[in-house]
């Protein structure tokens, strides 16, 4: 009987060196004879135990190795200890795998050495097999590297089996050794870089290994030093080759290996397209799994699937990075990192960057991405040791995307329509997502996309049910909705994918104007990417930055100044450094900033992305473009030098015009229209606009927000001339597309219809103004409550009409309702203060409470200085009213007395 | 979907009673298996518990991904499966040649090694190791799950790690104890 206690002593007494297990023992026994006895006579079996069940078999590869010998000539091992194969006396076995048995044996003619021989299990021809050998025989002669274990010889046993026989290695495989030497990163890179050195020099012999794995490549010490060897080349040609000629193990034929550092060509359905990249692929395997104790993909995963999953697996899935894998990690870890002399937080961050991107690029699915020799491999790996940039990068976002288009084919074909909306649109986008081209550029991209597509499908769904679609037919953005509503089924165990095709559907949806659907996919992909493998990723901020574009186009810019400024952090936090994106990332925050009015933030950011700029050696013509746009809006808006502002934008709408896309210049012709209104150039404005309008109608057709924006823009340069027809004209315009993009009760439309009651009144028609302006009270109230500047805005036009209708009391109400909002408003309009103020002296004039009258402009006066020429202004305009109203008074006056 | 299957996500969701209605289905599976090989193999034909496990996986479960529990949950079911199997065979074989009272002779190495049920020396160790483990099983039921996982069901530390939801570092501390002790309940009972 073994106690609880023996069983506790004897692992601990295990976790000491065996010369000091004794003296353990005895200390903790205590004095206890009979305890001692019992977890010493442990210690002693447990020396003796040798190999008992410590069973080779258990470091079998494949499930699909298994399953061939299943299938196959499951011969067992018939050799046996001191049996001639061959001049080969058999001395002991040493290793048995799927592929059969390895033997340490004796030759004696024409020298006496030992060898390894190999012998193949599987029933197979042996004839072929041999062949081949013969065929690659010379060439393997011809391999001299110390690093090469060399292949002597082939042959046939008796019972028609073919064997190898190799030079003689004692090693263990490099991952065990590497572990049990608990090597640091560096010095496993350093070792790692003699495996590509020899991997190198069969390639330049014409040989392709096609099995590196750890097992072949077995590490020994040798005088002090580690020794690797790479074993068995020439082996996997000559067996795999067999194989394409059994049809009848079709399925498996290239599954002897192990799938694990298989690639996706060797995955393939023929492979005969087999070339040096094949090997760099597995040598990336490998080095991931020296860095992180892990393949790519887990092996366990790899076992229980079948062979069809294998291949889509390893030709289709994208492997975490190292660092990805690393920081996933639960338990492991710290053992992980122990084994690498290190912590788990420092490991994670030293391979994080250049150490994914080599072993990344190893793992290209296209072997025209990796390396074109495990030269370059190792060359790339002794830049990183001495600290010198590596070639390897991270993929490009075009890449990405078609990648992501290709995993997702099979949903393509199988999916409905709704998902080949979804796809086609990310298809179509490959290159509009990419960060390095600008979001606008994208915007309009996608504008005049989604334009053809929505009719389309419109054509598409109309012509399949007739009376299907209502009014307003079926959109791009309801249909996008339901792939939405599709992704949370089809891709909920996709969170990468589920990623990508939510920002793509927000970024989508935002240029349809669909805002509050679109921030719900950004926030979800922002979510999925923060929480996954992907977090602090280019991936991740690309989505954190369409929810910031979406707060933007909501108005928020606060939260849209966090966004960006989360963007930067992330980006800057990268290495090597994504010069373009952070410069695009400047130049988002200080245009969020701006908004804010944070001028100052918003020009220094624009001097620090301009630094950035500088480090880039080809800057895009369209960034730059961007910083002018910038650079005008703080020159005008806060540093009041309109003619700076003017010659920027100039030069912008110049440099626009060389650009290929029409939609930012469009935006640019409107920026430099606004400073032309603001020097009162209203005609060279409406030429501008007009410009700007004929650019965007083209692109994107007659009913989209930037036409209406651009129209009420115009009707704001009309009425500033008098020209009120025209600029009602316009606003009527503005008020269809409104209506038909987002409802009659919506509020942008509440809005035109105030503009147009504006226009109205300052045209006399107060009746027709009245009712506009309640029509837009209304909804203003409702979505933006009872004391939103907004309301109080409409109250004081509202108060215009009435007194130009003759209610004073109506209008007087209203504009102490408005004065009470603008008091106490959030953001204070001092205009639209200062107005009602002007507004209410004049009607408590005309009511003949001139007192009043006076009080009011006594106190807004002594809060107003005179020596500030915007204030001056309201200064002149209210002692004007009031020196009116004295005058009225003092007419009225004798008629009352 | 299988019946197997079902009781997984049964035991997945918490219903240990399920683990009873498994067992049976897995070991008729992986005794047709065993069967069906010897029928249509040579006489000397090896066993391999392995590649049978992934076989009756594959068979009764599929190649869909489970969750490690579910996985663990088939491969516990297995090895009570394989030892019942590999007990059976060796009950008939000793059967065969009941009254030789030979004794027994242990190469450790190749018990090790082919696990197989094949020349009648190996049919004593499979029992010889069977009443080993019923003893452990009595003191120490966790060492001798172990040893069943690793030695009837054939997996690997790894595997043996995620079928019991512990570390592959635990898994490697319980099964130095495990195989000592089961080696030390074999040289009693052989002596």
């Amino acid at each position: 009987m073994s106690s609880a206690r023996a069983k506790e002593f004897f692992l601990e007494a295990l976790a000491h060196p065996a010369e000091e297990r004794t003296a353990f023992v005895v200390r903790a026994c205590a004095g206890d004879a009979s305890l001692m006895a019992e977890v010493e006579d442990l210690l002693k079996i447990h020396d003796e135990a040798g190999q008992f069940m410590n069973h080779p078999s258990s470091d079998r590869a494949t499930i699909a190795a298994h399953r061939t010998a299943l299938d196959g000539d499951s011969l067992g091992a018939t050799e046996i200890q001191g049996s001639m194969i061959g001049r080969y006396k058999l001395l002991e076995q040493i290793g048995e795998g799927g592929f059969g048995t390895v033997w340490m044996a004796e030759q004696r003619e024409p020298v006496t050495r030992r060898v390894a021989l190999k012998i193949i299990k599987l029933g197979m021809d042996t004839k072929q097999v041999i062949a081949r050998f013969e065929a690659e025989r010379q060439a393997l002669a011809i391999m001299d590297h110390p690093n090469i274990a060399k292949v002597f010889d082939a042959g046939a046993t008796e019972t028609g089996r073919p064997y190898f026989v190799m030079e003689l290695v004692k090693g263990v495989p490099i991952t065990q050794y590497c572990d049990a030497q608990n090597l640091a990163p560096h010095d496993r890179l350093e070792l790692f870089i003699s495996v590509c050195q020899a991997v190198q020099h069969a390639h330049q012999k014409g040989i392709i290994h096609r099995d590196i794995k750890p097992s072949n490549v077995l590490v020994s010490q040798h005088d002090d030093k580690p020794m690797v060897k790479v074993i068995d080349f020439g082996i996997a040609k000559a067996t795999a080759a067999r194989l394409t000629e059994k049809t009848v193990f079709t399925e498996f034929r290239q599954m002897i290996g192990t799938p694990a550092y298989m690639s996706p060509e060797q995955a393939g359905l023929s492979d005969l397209d087999i070339d040096t990249r094949t090997d760099v692929y597995s040598l990336g395997v490998l080095l991931y799994e020296l860095l992180t104790g892990t393949t790519p993909f887990d092996i366990k995963t790899l076992m229980s699937a079948g062979y069809a999953e294998i291949q889509r697996i390893i030709r289709e899935v994208e492997p975490p990075t190292p660092s990805t894998r690393l920081s996933t990690m639960k338990d492991e870890l710290p053992s992980v990192a122990a084994n690498r002399r290190t912590e788990p937080a420092r490991l994670t961050k030293l391979v994080r960057g250049d150490l994914d991107w080599i072993v990344m690029k190893c793992l290209e699915k296209d072997r025209g991405r990796r390396y074109e020799t495990a030269n370059g491999l190792a060359a790339d790996i002794q830049r990183y040791l001495s600290g010198e940039a590596v070639v390897a990068a991270p993929p490009s976002a075009t890449y990405r995307i078609n990648k992501f288009v290709r995993r997702n084919k099979g949903a393509v074909i199988a999916g409905s329509l709704v998902t080949a909306v979804l796809v086609l649109g990310i298809a179509g986008t490959s290159y509009g997502l990419a960060w390095a081209i600008r979001e606008r550029d994208r915007a309009a991209q996608e504008a005049s996309r989604a334009k053809a597509m929505n009719s389309f499908m419109t054509e598409m769904i109309m012509s399949a049910n007739p009376e299907g679609a209502g009014d307003r037919g079926v959109t791009v953005a309801e249909m996008l909705l339901k792939a939405s509503g599709k992704a949370d089924r089809t891709l909920r165990d996709e969170p990468i994918a589920e990623g990508e095709a939510r920002t793509f559907l927000a970024t989508t949806l935002r240029t349809m104007g669909r805002i509050d659907e679109a921030a719900k996919e950004a926030r979800r992909a922002v979510e999925l990417r923060a929480g996954g493998i992907e977090r602090n990723t280019l991936h991740h901020a690309e989505s954190i930055r369409s929810l910031g574009e979406i707060h933007m186009a909501r108005g928020d810019y606060q939260a849209a100044v966090a966004s960006y400024q989360q963007v930067l952090s992330i980006l800057g936090a990268m290495h090597p450094a994504q010069l373009k994106e952070l410069c695009i990332a400047h130049f988002d925050l200080a245009k969020a900033m701006t908004k804010l009015g944070q001028f100052a933030e918003a020009e220094q950011t624009l001097n620090e992305g301009d630094e950035i700029a500088g480090r880039l050696k080809l800057l895009d013509q369209g960034i730059r473009a961007d910083y002018l746009g910038a650079r005008a809006v703080i020159a005008s808006t806060w540093h009041g030098d309109l003619a700076k502002a003017e010659a920027m934008q100039v030069q912008d709408v110049a440099l626009r015009r060389q650009l290929p896309y029409p939609i930012l210049l469009a935006d640019t012709l409107n920026d430099l229209a606004i400073t032309k209104m603001k020097k009162g150039a209203s005609a060279e404005a409406l030429e501008l606009y007009q410009e700007c309008l004929d650019i965007q109608r083209k692109s994107y057709g007659d009913a989209h927000q930037a036409v209406a924006i651009t129209l009420e823009n115009m009707a704001n340069a009309f009425y500033s001339r008098e020209e009120y027809d025209q600029a009602i004209s316009r606003l009527d315009e503005v008020l269809a597309i409104r209506t038909k993009l987002f409802g009659a009760d919506s509020f942008p439309v509440a809005r035109t219809r105030f503009n147009m009651g504006v226009v109205a009144s300052t045209m006399d028609n107060n009746a027709r103004g009245l009712e506009l302006i309640d029509g837009a009270l209304v909804v203003f109230r409702k979505r933006l409550g009872e004391n939103h500047v907004e309301v109080g805005q409409a109250l004081r036009n509202r108060a215009v009409c009435l007194k130009g209708l003759g209610r004073l009391d109506e209008a007087l109400r209203d504009a102490r309702q408005a004065l009470a909002i603008f008091n106490v408003a959030v953001t204070p309009t001092e205009r639209g203060r200062l107005l009602t103020l002007v507004d209410m002296t004049e009607l408590l004039c005309l009511k003949g409470s001139s007192a009043e009258a006076e009080r009011l402009v006594k106190e807004t006066l002594s809060q107003l200085d005179p020596q500030k020429p915007d204030q001056a202004k309201w200064i002149t305009e209210l002692n004007e009213k009031l020196a009116k109203c004295r005058e009225s008074r003092a007419v009225s006056r004798p008629a009352s007395e | 979907m299988s019946g197997v299957t079902q009781i997984l996500q049964a035991l997945d969701r918490g219903d240990a009673a399920a683990a009873s209605e498994l067992l049976p289905l897995v070991y008729d599976e992986l005794r047709r298996l065993a069967a069906s090989k010897l029928a249509t193999e040579r006489p000397d034909h090896t066993l391999q518990p392995t590649a049978l496990v992934h076989e009756a996986f594959l068979r009764l479960v599929g190649s869909q991904m489970h969750s490690f529990k579910g996985r663990g949950h088939f491969l516990a079911a297995a090895a009570e499966g394989m030892r019942r199997i590999l007990v059976e065979y060796a009950r008939s074989r000793n059967a065969l040649k009941r009254g030789q009272g030979r004794k027994v002779q242990f190469d450790w190495a190749h018990v090790a090694t082919e696990a197989d049920l094949l020349p009648d020396e190996k049919s004593d160790e499979i029992l010889a190791l069977d009443a080993a483990l019923s003893r452990l099983e009595k003191e120490d039921p966790s060492a001798a799950r172990l040893i069943r996982l690793r030695f009837f069901a054939d997996l690997s530390i790894d595997e043996t790690a995620d079928a019991l939801g512990i570390s592959p570092r635990s898994v490697n501390r319980e099964w130095a104890f495990a195989r000592t002790r089961l080696l030390q309940l074999l040289q009693d009972s052989a002596t």
